[in-house]
């Protein structure tokens, strides 16, 4: 079994652009799941070290629109401050008219070319064909990456 | 990707198919391409975004396609239309794309092959050192303030040309003359601005570039004179944008477009096309956002040719000289006043992966290139050829002046990287009589010449469709890439 199998979520392939698709049995698994995907995308996810900790806290009016709020967050780092993400805690709440909030704290570590390979230089995550919805199993969640 | 409903295509004439008005497109979609063009996107994603981009408030005319249409996120890339803020038209930032202003510049040198000599590759190597490139590049030693960064987002190219990066002449032959009037800074959010810090004068990665080029072929000689290009000679073209500053505007605005598309309740296919009607308070800050961060991208094309310049310098002594032939924008929305059955009209053309195209005659086309039309810079693949064309009546009159931008892909990244295993690209390149130099070899696989379609084919069909007519074609002897 592919490793992309294994932890629920498979790249997409197209001509111009990059895209995951997710499988998870919960929405917060969905957003854990797609940081995995995202850094496996920018470089190897195994060779990231959870050594620095940073607190992020998010809210968009849907799972599908935080979703893209979040990979986009965890872009803005990489590219700002050069931080990359290898793991999550985090906590997902619903609030008052469709509101969601996701807060928590990233794992991980500042990019360091020496150690960590460039993969496919994601410079945004896209609405395009954007998916986010329930399923026999639990959540399923498609999003595509401008490269 | 596959697409989601049959799209119907109807044979106007040898360059032009029709996807007839259905559902809730409000026009036709138009797609220029030939028989042989159009077999490969027969089933692709990007016929079924023109269709729906005809969907869009206040479309004028036609949703048009380019002959190097393919498959974007809400528009094709490839894709025009021209919005009427009196009917109701909006402003989608889907339709300009993430890399606001991404375009290209050609500059001409006074040297010819010859006097390259052994130079080549101290050349491309000082390029390189002076432009830095790949992901995330920044600069150390041009790292703004944000009240000068904000001048930056205010004034284009002009800001860089008044700080010594360039020469006043310069402005005369850059599309809007560098600069975005309705540029509106304040409405740039911290973000963006946090990203656009130290990218002045930066390539990034993907599929920009600088070149150095020969002019292999002239095809119209008398606007090639007009154009200063002869055969022999040395030139260099740039393909930048607006780096991580237009990415976060468009992202920025992607999100405030979602909720105003809701309130304003314009119905849509795709949520990658929302959008505000133009005279919205959501349209009027992505079009102040939108102006600015192309300012940003004339003004990193700008302080880079002005490395270009140094870097000839260096390499090649002072008596050489370097100037600029024109700049083009390929991702970008701006009024212009067009022509539309017999009557002018103030239009809000969005241009995803597409050229403006003016004809001979126009105010806009600078005065030096008034008799033969405004130039139109296709760059290719970096193994073959790239294309300097100019604007045409037709252009102006069917396709909002608009023509194509590009050679556009033909194998995935990752095939790329499959086909790239076990090859020596560089060498490869090296024996084409290409020097390449790169930040990364994964960029030099995705980007391999056999990766994109042939550009000559494109430029075929725009001529053959009277959008452009065909000057020169331009050979890379030297790349940089990220």
């Amino acid at each position: 079994m592919s490793e992309s199998l294994l932890t629920g979520y498979r790249f997409l392939e197209h001509t111009a652009d990059a895209g995951v698709e997710i499988d998870a049995p919960s929405p917060t698994e969905i957003y854990r799941l797609g940081l995995f995907a995202l850094t496996d995308c920018l470089t190897v996810l195994k060779k990231i070290e959870p050594r620095e900790r940073h607190p992020f806290s998010l809210r968009a009016g849907g799972l599908d629109l935080l979703l893209v709020d979040w990979l986009q967050e965890l872009l803005f780092r990489f590219e700002t401050t050069g931080f990359v993400a290898r793991d999550t805690e985090l906590r997902l709440t619903s609030e008052d008219e469709g509101e969601f909030v996701l807060e928590g704290v990233l794992l991980g570590e500042p990019f360091d070319p020496a150690r960590h390979p460039v993969r496919l230089p994601v410079k945004a995550v896209t609405y395009h064909q954007l998916v986010f919805e329930p399923t026999d199993h639990g959540y399923f969640a498609r999003v595509i990456f401008d490269v | 990707m596959k697409p989601r409903r049959r799209i119907e295509l109807e044979r106007i004439d040898a360059n032009r198919w029709r996807i007839p008005k259905s559902g809730g497109m409000r026009v036709d979609g138009i797609v220029y391409s030939s028989a042989e063009l159009i077999d490969g996107l027969l089933g692709d994603p990007c016929l079924e975004q023109v269709a729906n981009v005809a969907h869009l408030p206040g479309i004028v005319g036609a949703s048009l396609g380019m002959p190097d249409i393919h498959w974007g996120y809400g528009f094709p890339i490839g894709g025009v239309a021209a919005m009427d803020p009196d009917e109701g038209g909006v402003v989608s930032p889907g339709g300009v794309g993430y890399d606001i202003n991404c375009g290209v510049r050609l500059l001409r040198t006074n040297l010819e092959r010859a006097d390259l000599g052994t130079h080549l590759t101290s050349l491309v190597e000082e390029m390189y050192r002076n432009i830095p490139t790949g992901v995330g590049a920044a600069r150390k030693d041009l790292r703004l303030t944000v009240p000068e960064l904000r001048k930056v987002l205010a004034q284009g190219a002009e800001w860089a040309v008044e700080r010594g990066f360039g020469e006043p002449e310069d402005l005369e032959v850059l599309e809007e003359g560098g600069s975005l009037a309705n540029a509106r800074p304040h409405l740039v959010s911290f973000r963006a601005l946090e990203r656009g810090r130290a990218q002045l004068g930066t390539l990034g990665s993907g599929n920009h570039f600088g070149e150095v080029q020969v002019v292999a072929e002239i095809f119209d000689r008398k606007a090639a004179t007009a154009l200063g290009l002869e055969t022999g000679q040395i030139n260099v073209t740039l393909h930048t944008g607006s780096r991580g500053l237009g990415h976060q505007v468009c992202t920025d605005h992607l999100k405030t477009m979602v909720e105003a598309g809701r309130r304003y309740r314009i119905d849509l296919p795709d949520r990658q096309l929302c959008c505000a009607p133009i005279r919205s308070p959501e349209g009027k800050a992505y079009l102040g956002a939108m102006s600015a961060a192309a300012n940003y991208a004339f003004a990193n094309r700008q302080v880079m040719t002005d490395r270009v310049r140094r870097s000839f310098g260096r390499v090649l002594g002072s008596d050489c000289r370097v100037d600029v032939v024109y700049d083009v924008c390929h991702n970008i929305a701006k009024f212009e006043e067009l022509e539309v059955r017999g009557k002018r009209r103030s239009l809000c053309v969005h241009r995803k992966g597409a050229t403006r195209a003016y004809p001979p005659g126009h105010e806009k086309t600078p005065e030096a290139y008034r008799d033969v039309g405004q130039p139109v810079l296709i760059p290719g693949d970096m193994g073959r050829y790239s294309f300097v064309l100019v604007g045409t009546e037709t252009a102006f009159v069917d396709t909002f002046g608009s023509t194509c931008h590009g050679a556009g892909r033909r194998w995935s990244r990752k095939k790329a990287k499959k086909e790239a295993r076990g090859r020596d690209l560089l060498q490869e390149m090296t024996e084409r009589g290409v020097v390449v130099r790169a930040a990364g070899m994964a960029t030099v696989a995705e980007e391999m010449p056999e990766a994109y379609k042939d550009v000559a084919e494109v430029v075929r069909v725009v001529e053959a469709a009277g959008l452009s007519k065909i000057v020169a074609r331009l050979e890379p002897i030297g790349v940089i890439k990220g």
